[in-house]
């Protein structure tokens, strides 16, 4: 057991590290769910890329630099550490991508990978419907075969970002007549082809980053299938794991606001309630836990193991930790408390976490019935 | 970057867990309920099948020369079988007695299995009347006893065999008490991880037979919600247990805070393990004839001992902010 970095690993963190603070924006940039942010930070993605660090996992002949899961780990805790914006691409790189690299064939990885590191084509999930959501498999969607193209019918809502983006990945109904899980695709779709229509949804904390996404004969070439057709949801099920799992929230993601938080109940530890300053301990304390679950877990994954079920674990985790960090911080502002301010913005994302990538009572559910081994319903 | 056990380890707790159940089944702890008192015979088969001397340095016969990174599985194992002896304190009493003028007496017999060796606060040593060797806090540093004037009490867990120390001072060892919190903080945090995933473990089939309202009640999300709550703390405590172990096997500078994580975290995760597999057996896991009450006790009371959740939380706190 060694819980050490190598030589080689602290080389890359501190390369990392120095060109993150010679290139993170002096100011922070307008939100990116907004349409001036969006393209702000679909810059700040150009940029990464040109500094090869818009997605160091993957092999460098998609835009990588082939970098490990525990590189990844690192660079996720300096690029949170510098202070840079969100990354507007994250459903692509953290969702999308994996499935292609894993389900695709090498036409899509050399097609969509490149173009995606480069932040020229920024993705949006297409999963939820009105009717829909936690049971996902009720989609009616569908996408009917007419000679060498789909043409997709239906639609699609709580699209992150669906108003701005380029593409779409999302699961549509392929064998007329299918229910449930079966008969499903997992196609990519350009949003800008005939027939898409977009509407921005405002969500609680104003921001219109969600949209609803109409398809009305919608035609895709059959070449934009993911995986064999009829496996979409084999194939999204992948997603989710990754989704609950490591990559779309990684630890660093929260030491640097956990690190603040910590800062700020030392200088507001005379003034604020004890109480406040132990919440704030504890909070610190479950992200400390979700860094040492994350390294065990990526260890088990180089023996060869996969996430599984377990990675429902990780969701539920995160979700209320991030919850509890901001709410602590509210904790040791006393009466600035309810002024507007980055922890008030991040607490107001924060409450979305058990909702979003699967709520956080299907997350039980899985554990208690693939974990654990209880009766299904 | 490797955060696992190895092979070796992982082959060496699959025999001690094998044989731990079989020396340590529900009986055997129910005895130790009823008349509270270390078995001699297992004490001395848990020293020859290596358990007691992991940690202890190879040139001591029945000396592993393992770490803490060796030793924290069985001491899961111990906790899994709700073990009524004190494999835990006898890993402390080793770890303090290194380097001392006691070592080259003790470690042996401790290794074999021979002497009983406990450690604790004055009010409630565990096992204190079968030890042969006690060590005791004198305000500062350790002190150690082998002729204490004892008597037992009453405890939550009645298999601890608590006792107070009645009698004056022993000798001072050169080990400071925060040495032994620190170590017993690790070793307890390692025991309560066994129980919670026993407990657990019951619930869960208990929830697979037992029937109501047509069906298993495992069906049921209030009872899925229950278990997979108690097993996310279990299972998120457990990396921060085996950390504390790397962190004194590697003598990390944060080692202190490290136990202190491990003990906090462990004792919450096992309170809410027994509080969530008592509600799913439900009325029968009140009784005094089913099994889980040894558990459920023992997880209250190791839960609490060394310092609770609280305490190790004030601990951090003092640690990361120096306030």
């Amino acid at each position: 057991m060694d819980l050490s970095f190598t030589p080689e690993q602290e080389s890359f963190r501190a390369e990392a590290r120095a060109w993150l603070a010679s290139n993170v924006p002096a100011e922070p940039l307008p939100s990116m769910d907004t349409a001036e942010g969006f393209e702000a930070h679909r810059g700040w993605e150009r940029t990464l890329h040109a500094g090869g660090w818009s997605a160091v996992s993957w092999p460098a002949a998609y835009g990588g630099r082939g970098a490990g899961l525990e590189e990844w780990l690192i660079f996720e805790e300096e690029y949170w550490a510098s202070g840079s914006p969100f990354r507007v691409n994250q459903n692509g790189l953290f969702l999308f991508a994996p499935t292609v690299l894993e389900h695709g064939t090498d036409a899509q990885k050399r097609r969509f990978l490149p173009a995606m590191a480069a932040g020229d084509e920024i993705w949006c999930q297409g999963w939820s419907e009105p009717d829909a959501g936690s049971d996902l498999a009720g989609l009616t969607s569908r996408a009917d075969r007419v000679g060498d193209e789909w043409v997709i019918n239906g639609q699609k809502t709580w699209c992150t970002r669906g108003a701005f983006a380029d593409w779409l990945f999302g699961l549509f109904r392929t064998q007329p007549g299918s229910e449930r899980h079966h008969g499903l695709s997992y196609l990519a779709v350009p949003l800008e082809a005939e027939g898409v229509t977009r509407r921005p949804i405002a969500q609680l904390n104003g921001e219109t980053g969600f949209a609803e996404v109409f398809f009305d004969a919608v035609r895709v070439p059959v070449e934009n299938t993911v995986g064999a057709e009829g496996d979409g949801w084999k194939i999204a099920m992948a997603t989710a794991g990754f989704e609950r799992g490591l990559l779309l929230r990684s630890p660093g993601r929260f030491m640097a606001p956990a690190a603040r938080l910590l800062a700020l109940a030392g200088e507001r530890a005379e003034r604020a309630p004890s109480a406040a300053v132990d919440d704030a301990v504890a909070a610190w304390m479950r992200v400390e836990a979700y860094r040492l679950f994350t390294m065990w877990t990526v260890s088990r994954l180089r023996t060869g193991a996969s996430i599984g079920a377990e990675s429902s674990l990780n969701k539920l985790w995160w979700s209320e930790m991030d919850i509890d960090l901001n709410r602590a911080a509210l904790g040791l502002l006393g009466d600035e408390a309810e002024l507007a301010s980055s922890w008030t913005d991040a607490l107001q994302f924060a409450l979305a976490g058990p909702i979003y990538a699967g709520s956080n009572e299907i997350q039980r559910n899985i554990v208690a019935e693939r974990v654990l081994g209880l009766p299904r319903g | 970057m490797e955060f696992a056990f190895s092979e070796e380890q992982r082959l060496f707790e699959g025999v001690l867990r094998d044989l731990l159940v079989e020396e340590c089944p529900p009986e055997a702890v129910r005895e130790a309920a009823a008349g509270p008192g270390v078995d001699r015979g297992r004490w001395n088969r848990l020293g020859s099948i290596g358990l007691l001397g992991i940690t202890v340095d190879d040139r001591h016969p029945g000396g592993h020369g393992g770490t803490e990174v060796d030793a924290v599985l069985g001491l899961e194992a111990a906790g899994y079988v709700c073990l009524p002896e004190p494999v835990g304190e006898a890993y402390v009493v080793a770890a303090l007695l290194k380097g001392t003028d006691l070592e080259q007496e003790w470690l042996p017999k401790i290794a074999a299995g021979h002497a009983v060796a406990t450690i604790g606060p004055r009010s409630a040593v565990a096992h204190g009347d079968d030890a042969a060797l006690l060590l005791l806090d004198d305000g500062e540093f350790t002190e150690v006893s082998t002729d204490a004037l004892v008597e037992p009490r009453a405890g939550l867990d009645p298999t601890r065999g608590l006792v107070e120390v009645i009698s004056g001072r022993g000798a001072a060892l050169p080990k400071p008490w925060s040495e032994a919190l620190d170590r017993a903080a690790f070793a307890s945090a390692a025991h309560l991880i066994g129980v919670s995933r026993r407990v657990i473990e019951m619930a869960a089939g208990y929830s697979r037979d037992r029937h109501q309202f047509g069906k298993p009640i495992g069906s049921f999300q209030a009872i899925k919600h229950l278990l997979a709550d108690a097993h996310l703390s279990v299972e998120f405590a457990a990396p921060v247990v085996y950390r504390a172990a790397w962190s004194l096997a590697t003598d990390d500078a944060n080692a202190s805070r490290a136990c202190s994580m491990a003990k906090a975290m462990a004792s919450d995760a096992a309170v809410a393990a027994c509080r969530a597999a008592l509600q799913v057996h439900g009325a029968i896991g009140y009784t005094e004839e089913h099994d889980l009450h040894l558990w459920l006790k023992r997880g209250f009371a190791v839960a609490s001992a060394w310092g609770d959740a609280n305490h190790h939380r004030a601990r951090i706190r003092a640690s990361l902010l120096r306030r």
